[in-house]
């Protein structure tokens, strides 16, 4: 028993001696992750402190080595021996005693004059104290007390004037009897400084405390810590541009117009902002925490939460390029998204598409759009064969009966006409923004179909009236009006039919084949299904003549109000969704389960998830999958108070109740005939291929514009056409200029004005603005021929042509100006080039720095360059 | 029993600090296994690196080819398009390794702000100063100095 006892007791022993160390050691680490483990941020802070004083340390040195180079340290020893001097020679004068006699009183006064400086305070600050409570009590008690008060302050202030005014006979006689003396004092202190200074750098940085440090932005109750790791954040020199003590990139755009401590870090790169204890954490890396960091041009998506505009917003260039792609795709035709409304069809109408195009190329094309043009916007809808059939049935109908194609090898076209056509479509520039054979069009501005197999697609009937009226078929086309004769339309009609064709066209249905009832409803049950009428107009059944064969089987169509409602789930707050209402499907265990993982996924392969989606398929690149996701993730139900936001021009011309910019009168009906807007901006509206027209009227002379609309000359250079235009020639690249519209020749509808009197008088009536002035200003002082005799010397001096040629010298980055002055107003070139992005924010030309002088000087020698009418 | 009782005890102190250890495991290992799980394909692999560049890199690239590609080139040799091929001198060739040993960042930008006139060359290259923020031209020159890398 006693040894079972002793057993038991040793056993116990070495039980409690164990735990005794494991809580020991435990105690340990709990102290040690509590100091150090949960608080990395610590370790971070002591680097950047060692680094920051590494950093002001070498620029002390520096310093040191400059003052020493630069002759600094010899000019002090110069100054303190001459002070010594003047003090010794104040010293045998024997004005040495009275000199710091004077000295000690000033300074008594001085310090007595800042005492009851610290006083008058005091007083102030209580006076104020008590007005604020009279004015919530209105008791005559605190009225009372006021008034005492005020008798004080007014005391105290007369005394520290007396106080002021004693000084300055002292000073008086110190200055009559120290001379130089305090001129050295203060010089030498001037250059003590430079050093001093650096030092106190050092010493404040050693006396920075390490402590948890956080941006508090009290009206939405965050608190963001991520400064207490990302320390120098603000720091104008970074001393490491390793994370996390790098400073914030572009700081004069982003932090320069957020300030941190108003802004926080979180409203634009998400992450967890109270988290400290691990990177992990702080980033929102971890689950259930929907918001992980957005870093590099992801950050921009944020811009997205408060900007109401981004178009020329510094710092939102890459979102505001990925954007582009929403209105590529037309994105907005089948979803809901805030700010994409009332944008035009993506698709062209299709109401009459059965007098437009062959039938089995609309099969085909329902089949797989890119099969016959890689570059084609129509997503695939992965139809079977039966099913394109089906639509093509339905859509043939709503013009016609049968199920046609043009026999390819009956079409004759006229050698002279084709010749004749092929000259009138370079003149026309259609390349510009219809593509052929891989040249030419821009599908990022103005998206125009490829035309290089578009002889075997049309039939000659339709092209003729599509050129000759573009908005008769499509109303709202991009597409101009070139007021071309009939005869003229013919030759282009040939020329394309001849030239432009698909070798590897099929032609099933030469001889037509009655189309039946029971396709076109189910062609009808597929369009209303997949939403084709997001895209493609397709007016309802109340609009279309159905055949009488078609009639008398029952065939009906959509109706408008069967149509039209966004088919797809509204992309508002697609970027806040909170992850458990994406619906991963089957894909739940083999992506990532976080928002942005899901967005792509849905846009790489939109029907990928389960059975029974609809979206089709865009067929989209990864950097593409990338740029779009990065503007969906943007969309979010912002918690951003309403101080961050900056509402768009739309936004606030609505809440202001103002219209926003429309053309009026006879322009109008010009810019919906010749479609300015395609290329031109104007007023904000429009694209920027093509000069701002906005303020044409200050900015063009009258003659120039009548001349140039009647025949396009090339201004600009290509290097501003080119890279938009994507045509890429080699090394001869082709003139580039504004298409011939024939301008001129014709009247505008209903009136009795040409075109292009009605563009000069809206010009000048409408595009002008009193900013840039009609005259300049007069020099009065140097005649005129000298005045242009010193525009020429600065226009050499300050190297213009290295991108501005005259005749064929220099370089070709701006306009030639060889005949400037025929085309601009003084007033113009005055203000342009006082800050050139003035009038055009992404120009090239940088900002010289003219003084008025030069301006006028510059402006009168440019005007003088003309190259006379032939 | 006595005994039983008091080992138990023991045992359950010794549980709880075990379980607080396991609780407060290194998690974030996990969630980087995670992380790094996600399939990505060669294409957005590429695409990734562009966007993991230094933004300093990226925003002065941007610029540059803006700004600058014109008469200097988008390769940073000096050949660019739209500079006229009968100017002299021709633009700097930021490829030059040797050249660009010379360069430092400080009198890069100085170059770039003061024009190259300031720095006793040609007037050829204009002054930027009043055009770009001080920050913008450290992108730049951050930019111009990867040629010679």
């Amino acid at each position: 028993m006693a040894n079972e006892n002793k057993n038991s007791s040793a056993y116990r022993a070495y039980f409690f001696a164990f735990f005794s160390v494991v809580l020991l050691i435990l105690s340990a680490w709990v102290i040690w992750d509590d100091e150090f483990g949960l608080r990395p941020w610590k370790h971070y802070q002591k680097e950047y402190k060692s680094l920051k004083h590494d950093q002001l340390e070498k620029e002390y040195k520096q310093a040191q080595l400059e003052f020493h180079r630069s002759g600094g340290a010899k000019r002090l020893a110069d100054l303190t021996a001459q002070l010594e001097k003047a003090e010794a020679a104040l010293k045998d004068k024997g004005t040495g005693q009275k000199y710091e006699q004077l000295n000690r009183q000033l300074e008594e006064l001085q310090k007595q004059s800042a005492a009851s400086q610290k006083q008058l305070q005091t007083v102030r600050g209580k006076y104020l104290e008590t007005e604020y409570y009279f004015t919530k009590t209105q008791k005559p008690e605190y009225k009372k007390e006021m008034d005492a008060l005020q008798l004080q302050i007014d005391a105290i202030d007369k005394q520290s004037k007396d106080l002021q005014l004693k000084q300055e006979p002292i000073r008086e006689s110190i200055a009559q009897i120290a001379g130089n003396i305090p001129a050295l004092k203060a010089e030498i202190e001037q250059l003590n400084k430079i050093l001093e200074d650096k030092k106190e750098k050092i010493a404040n940085n050693e006396k920075a405390p390490i402590e948890i440090k956080q941006f508090l932005i009290k009206d939405v109750d965050k608190a963001d810590r991520c400064v207490s790791c990302h320390i120098g954040i603000e720091s104008s020199k970074q001393p490491s541009a390793k994370q996390p003590y790098a400073k914030h990139p572009l700081t004069s755009v982003y932090l320069g117009h957020h300030d941190p401590g108003k802004f926080g870090c979180t409203f634009c790169h998400r992450g967890q902002g109270r988290a400290t204890t691990t990177v992990e954490k702080a980033h929102g890396k971890v689950k259930h925490w929907d918001e992980p960091l957005l870093k590099g041009d992801m950050t921009q998506t944020s811009c997205l939460n408060c900007h109401g505009d981004i178009k020329n917003l510094r710092g939102a260039e890459s979102i505001t390029k990925n954007t582009e792609l929403i209105k590529k795709y037309g994105c907005y035709s089948c979803h809901k998204i805030p700010g994409y409304e009332g944008i035009g069809d993506v698709g062209p109408e299709l109401t009459q598409v059965g007098t437009k195009v062959n039938y089995t190329w609309a099969v085909n094309w329902l089949l797989d759009p890119k099969k016959y043009f890689s570059t084609a916007r129509m997503p695939k809808f992965f139809f079977t064969q039966d099913q394109a059939e089906a639509i093509a049935d339905y859509l043939f109908s709503m013009s016609g009966s049968d199920r046609r194609d043009v026999d390819l090898a009956t079409v004759k076209n006229d050698p002279k006409l084709v010749e004749q056509g092929k000259v009138l479509w370079s003149q026309a520039r259609c390349n510009l923004c219809h593509a052929t054979g891989g040249r030419g069009g821009d599908h990022s501005k103005v998206y125009a179909p490829d035309l290089s197999k578009v002889g075997s697609k049309v039939n000659k009937t339709w092209l003729f009236n599509w050129i000759k009226d573009p908005n008769k078929y499509f109303p709202g086309t991009k597409m101009p009006r070139f007021r071309f004769t009939d005869q003229e339309i013919n030759a282009l009609v040939d020329y394309i039919a001849s030239e432009y064709v698909d070798d590897e066209a099929e032609s099933k249905y030469v001889a037509p084949v009655q189309i039946q009832a029971a396709s076109i409803k189910k062609g009808k049950d597929l369009v209303q299904q997949y939403g084709c009428y997001g895209c493609h107009k397709m007016r309802g059944m109340e609009m279309v003549q159905v055949a009488p064969s078609l009639k008398a089987q029952g065939v009906t169509f959509l109706r408008s109000d069967e149509m039209r409602e966004k088919i797809g789930t509204e992309l508002s707050s697609i970027g806040s969704k909170p992850v458990e209402l994406l619906d991963f499907g089957k894909l739940k265990k083999s992506i990532p389960n976080d928002r942005l993982s899901y967005i792509k996924q849905k846009l790489r392969d939109p029907r990928g998830f389960r059975l029974g989606l609809r979206m089709p398929n865009f067929r989209l690149s990864e950097t593409e999958v990338n740029e779009l996701s990065a503007v969906l993730y943007g969309f979010t139900d912002s918690n951003a108070p309403v101080r961050f936001m900056v509402p768009s021009r739309q936004e606030l011309d609505k809440m202001a109740g103002v219209q926003g910019y429309k053309f009026t009168g006879d322009f109008a009906k010009v810019i919906a005939d010749v479609k300015c807007t395609n290329c031109h901006s104007i007023k904000g509206i429009g694209a920027d291929y093509a000069p701002d027209l906005s303020l044409a009227g200050s900015k063009l002379q009258e003659s120039w514009i009548r001349n140039f609309l009647a025949n396009p000359d090339m201004i600009r250079p290509l290097l501003q056409q080119m890279p938009k235009l994507g045509l890429s020639l080699g090394k001869t690249p082709a003139k580039i200029t504004m298409p011939k519209f024939n301008l001129g020749k014709q009247k505008v509808e209903d009136t009795n004005r040409s075109d292009v009197d009605v563009v000069v008088n809206y010009f000048q009536q409408e595009l002008v603005t009193t900013d840039i002035p009609k005259n300049i200003p007069v020099i009065a002082d140097v005649a005129m021929p000298e005045q242009i005799a010193q525009g020429k010397k600065l226009y050499d001096d300050k190297g213009c042509r290295t991108c501005h040629q005259l005749g064929t010298d220099g370089g070709a980055v701006g306009p030639n100006l060889s005949n400037v002055g025929n085309r601009l107003l003084p007033g113009f070139i005055f203000k342009h080039l006082e800050n050139p992005k003035k009038y055009k924010p992404d120009i090239v030309e940088p900002n010289y720095g003219f003084t008025e002088r030069e301006r006028v000087l510059l402006t009168n020698f440019l005007m003088t360059l003309k190259i006379s009418a032939k | 029993m006595k005994t039983k009782v008091k080992i138990s005890k023991f045992a359950l102190l010794a549980v709880i600090p075990a379980l607080m250890l396991a609780g407060c495991g290194k998690q974030p290992a996990k969630g980087k296994a995670n992380a790094n799980s996600a399939g990505a394909d060669s294409s957005a692999a590429v695409v990734e690196a562009n966007a993991n560049l230094p933004f300093d890199i990226k925003e002065g690239k941007r610029l540059f080819n803006h700004y600058c590609s014109v008469c200097h080139g988008e390769s940073g040799d000096g050949t660019g398009q739209y500079y006229g091929s009968s100017l002299q001198p021709s633009p700097a060739n930021f490829t030059d390794k040797a050249f660009m040993k010379t360069m430092t960042g400080e009198a890069l930008t100085r170059s770039i702000t003061g024009g190259s006139a300031s720095v006793g060359k040609s007037n050829m290259c204009p002054p930027w100063g009043k055009t770009f923020e001080s920050d913008e031209i450290e992108c730049l020159v951050a930019y111009i100095k990867s040629f010679s890398k």
